[in-house]
């Protein structure tokens, strides 16, 4: 089965997924991010950049900088196009597109893979989220958080807290430690949050927050979802927060020098408490910045104007 | 319309025949195997020299409709004569036609209007009647007038029944009338949302997954409800481990139960989704390896009766989108012989055993349902002419272009099968004949 994000040579593109993406494509974004933050990216061949990233102005507006930083040419589709729920435009308008980008948030699984598919030769796809699959960049971001902050990553212990099952974050941000050889992964949340696969993925589940976190050198706090506190899966927030709502206490368990990285906007009084919210600007305010520069080095990259 | 087959390597596993034997056919029924009578006249000689005659193949579960929306909404619900070509493309006789969720036929006078289209000499359709109306789940369907008007017996769609009183309802006013249901055993509330098997391979694509207990749940109800009903039942397209042992408990039980699994479970699981490849995207969803080592092993030992080819055509429109959007189903109707002999292939079954998945079994199934069945999938003296001959050595790949069918969506587009239909005869007329 041909990795459909890689050519016959094994080059980048598409990117879809950090599963199967090999160590030497993920270590190239990451050194390509790296390079374009400490000095001006270089102009690549002009081609257009199609945004497809409907209920996300900030998003749209950060990629659109990413690529007129590349002198590629951002346009915007409008909300009834690929982004649309329905899957039938997605196709036709991919399908329609000249050669260049397609950066694309999709609400169902696989709608990247599904544009990749469609698309011609020469249209490159972004996966900017499909439903519960994978988001790579975000992903990336916080693998290089780590790299960048605890330098050797062969000999950390990770904790992933929250709705990992329903996360492309998590899952991505799994699958890219495992490339890089994070050696121990774990994973807190109600179980009916967990996958039930996390031993397939290389995922120790721990029965509390405490066993969770007792020795992390970096714990990975994940957004929930207001749609999940409901139906068969959450009773309520205030339950959620006192069984695994990240305190200072809490992570009195975790190493000295623990990292705490927030996987995306996280409420004060659930995911965490007041006073671990009140520390996390600085990284949050970090990982947006790594997470733009690796947009730039994905439509880099993709552009074939990488380093 | 006489016909002499001859030459031909009989394969009849209603009889345990498997030899070279010539059939003689009259009136639309087989008059002598072997010799022929006195001062039989043939029409037409069929020499099937280095082929296999066999029964013609009976389809427990094949979508042969029209599309909803296609030709007049006033004429209700037609046949697609592309579907029926592929029926006898593929050597199959005689087929279940399920209720189709848009055009549920719920009201004899849409039987009847089905069944008048139906010509002599093509495939045999056995409608399932609705088993509530419009398929809601919520009023009894008039199971008498729809048997009259040609239902063999009462489905209630993909979808299962939420409300347990009104499936119990159904079985009891089936069990009094001598009526067969016709079951999907899946859990409505389980299955809710979900589009692929659950399991590492769906998490891993951050696809719902739908557990084996969607099945076993219902099953448990299904067999909880036969017990104190009496009801007849047919469960179409069993599809876990757990799911197949409960069948095995309610069968040693003595509970009237049978039941068929389709040619898609029995050879694919859910890792071939690869990247979400649509094709793949079926119901009931691709499971594990156990799950089809199970659905192997209970075929095998007969525990399951038949295998069937789930025939659902879907158009490249519905197939074209992200994995959760797709329209689950496959073309499967001309693969059913060849996925039969792959199985024997596969799994080195012994080839009468598996034909007799293919033909006796289900036909065994429809027999006790209709009187018009009876001897369906055998080639006995006295049974109906209906047969295929078939090239058991043949090896053809699999473009969906080129199959008979409108939908050209197979997840073994591509592969190479074993066995081709030469010629299919339906009630003693040719019905179909290719060129070699």
């Amino acid at each position: 089965m041909l990795n459909p994000q890689l050519d016959r040579r094994g080059e980048l593109i598409h990117l879809l997924t950090t599963e199967g993406l090999p160590r030497r494509h993920v270590e190239r974004l990451l050194e390509a991010a790296r390079t374009w933050a400490a000095g001006e990216a270089p102009a690549a061949t002009p081609q257009p950049v199609f945004l497809s990233l409907p209920d996300d102005p900030a998003c749209r507006d950060a990629y659109a900088d990413a690529a007129t930083r590349l002198s590629l040419l951002p346009v915007v589709l409008d909300a009834q196009g690929a982004g649309a729920e329905q899957g039938d435009a997605l196709a036709q308008t991919v399908s329609g597109l000249a050669p260049g980008i397609l950066v694309l948030r999709h609400a169902a699984s696989g709608a990247a893979h599904c544009a990749a598919a469609q698309a011609a030769p020469g249209l490159h796809v972004v996966n900017a989220g499909d439903g519960q699959h994978a988001d790579p960049l975000p992903a990336l971001a916080l693998l290089q958080a780590m790299q960048d902050i605890k330098q050797d990553l062969t000999n950390l212990a990770v904790t992933l807290v929250g709705d990992i099952r329903h996360s492309p974050v998590a899952r991505s941000v799994i699958h890219a430690m495992t490339t890089l050889g994070v050696p121990e992964v774990r994973a807190v949340a109600p179980r009916t949050l967990l996958p039930d696969s996390l031993p397939q993925l290389g995922v120790r589940a721990c029965a509390s927050l405490h066993e969770g976190l007792q020795g992390a050198d970096v714990v990975i706090v994940l957004p929930l979802g207001v749609e999940r506190i409901s139906g068969a899966l959450l009773p309520s927030a205030r339950e959620y927060a006192q069984a695994y709502g990240v305190t200072p206490a809490a992570l009195a368990a975790a190493k000295p020098d623990v990292l705490l990285l927030p996987a995306g906007a996280l409420t004060p009084g659930v995911e965490v408490d007041g006073d671990v919210a009140a520390s996390l600007p600085p990284i949050e305010a970090r990982l947006a910045g790594l997470l733009q520069h690796l947009r730039l080095a994905a439509l880099g990259v993709l552009a074939g104007d990488a380093p | 319309m006489r016909l002499h087959i001859a030459n031909g390597r009989l394969i009849d596993p209603a009889n345990g025949v498997d030899g070279r034997h010539d059939i003689y056919t009259a009136d639309g029924h087989v008059v002598a195997v072997g010799a022929a009578p006195d001062g039989f006249q043939a029409d037409r000689v069929l020499d099937a020299d280095g082929l296999a005659v066999l029964p013609g193949l009976v389809d427990l579960s094949a979508r042969v409709l029209q599309p909803a929306g296609a030709g007049s909404m006033a004429t209700g619900s037609a046949f697609a004569p592309a579907e029926l070509r592929a029926a006898l493309a593929g050597g199959v006789t005689r087929l279940v036609l399920p209720p189709d969720a848009d055009a549920a036929l719920d009201e004899p006078g849409k039987v009847d209007a089905l069944m008048r289209q139906a010509d002599a000499g093509t495939v045999r359709v056995h409608p399932l009647g609705a088993m509530t109306v419009g398929l809601a789940g919520e009023t009894l369907a008039e199971m008498g007038l729809l048997s009259q008007a040609g239902c063999i017996a009462f489905a209630q769609g993909e979808h299962g029944i939420a409300d347990t009183r009104v499936l119990w309802g159904a079985m009891r006013y089936a069990s009094g009338m001598d009526r067969t249901l016709w079951l999907r055993p899946q859990d409505p509330w389980l299955a809710r949302g979900t589009v692929a098997a659950s399991g590492a391979y769906a998490e891993r694509l951050g696809l719902e997954g739908l557990p084996p207990q969607a099945e076993t749940v219902a099953l448990q109800t299904i067999f909880e409800l036969q017990r104190a009903t009496g009801a007849r039942v047919h469960l179409t397209r069993l599809s876990t481990a757990a799911g197949l042992e409960l069948l095995r408990a309610a069968k040693r039980e003595g509970l009237p139960v049978t039941a068929d699994v389709s040619a898609h479970n029995l050879h694919l699981t859910d890792v071939d989704i690869g990247f979400f490849d649509t094709n793949f995207h079926l119901s009931p969803p691709l499971r594990g390896q156990r799950d089809r080592d199970a659905i192997h092993g209970a075929l095998a030992e007969g525990l399951v009766d038949a295998l069937c080819s789930d025939h659902t055509p879907v158009d490249s429109q519905a197939k074209a989108v992200p994995f959760p959007a797709s329209a689950p189903g496959a073309t499967a109707l001309e693969l059913l012989l060849s996925l039969t002999l792959k199985w024997v292939r596969d799994r080195r079954c012994p080839l009468i055993d598996a034909l007799a998945r293919v033909t006796s079994g289900p036909g065994a199934v429809l027999g006790r349902m209709t009187p018009d069945a009876a001897q369906a999938g055998q080639l006995g003296v006295g049974a109906p002419a209906d047969l295929c001959l078939a090239d058991l050595d043949a090896e053809w790949l699999v473009m969906p272009a080129a199959l008979q069918s409108r939908s050209a969506h197979t997840p073994f587009a591509g592969m190479m099968l074993p066995g081709r239909v030469r010629a299919t005869v339906v009630g003693g007329r040719l019905a179909w004949e290719t060129s070699v």
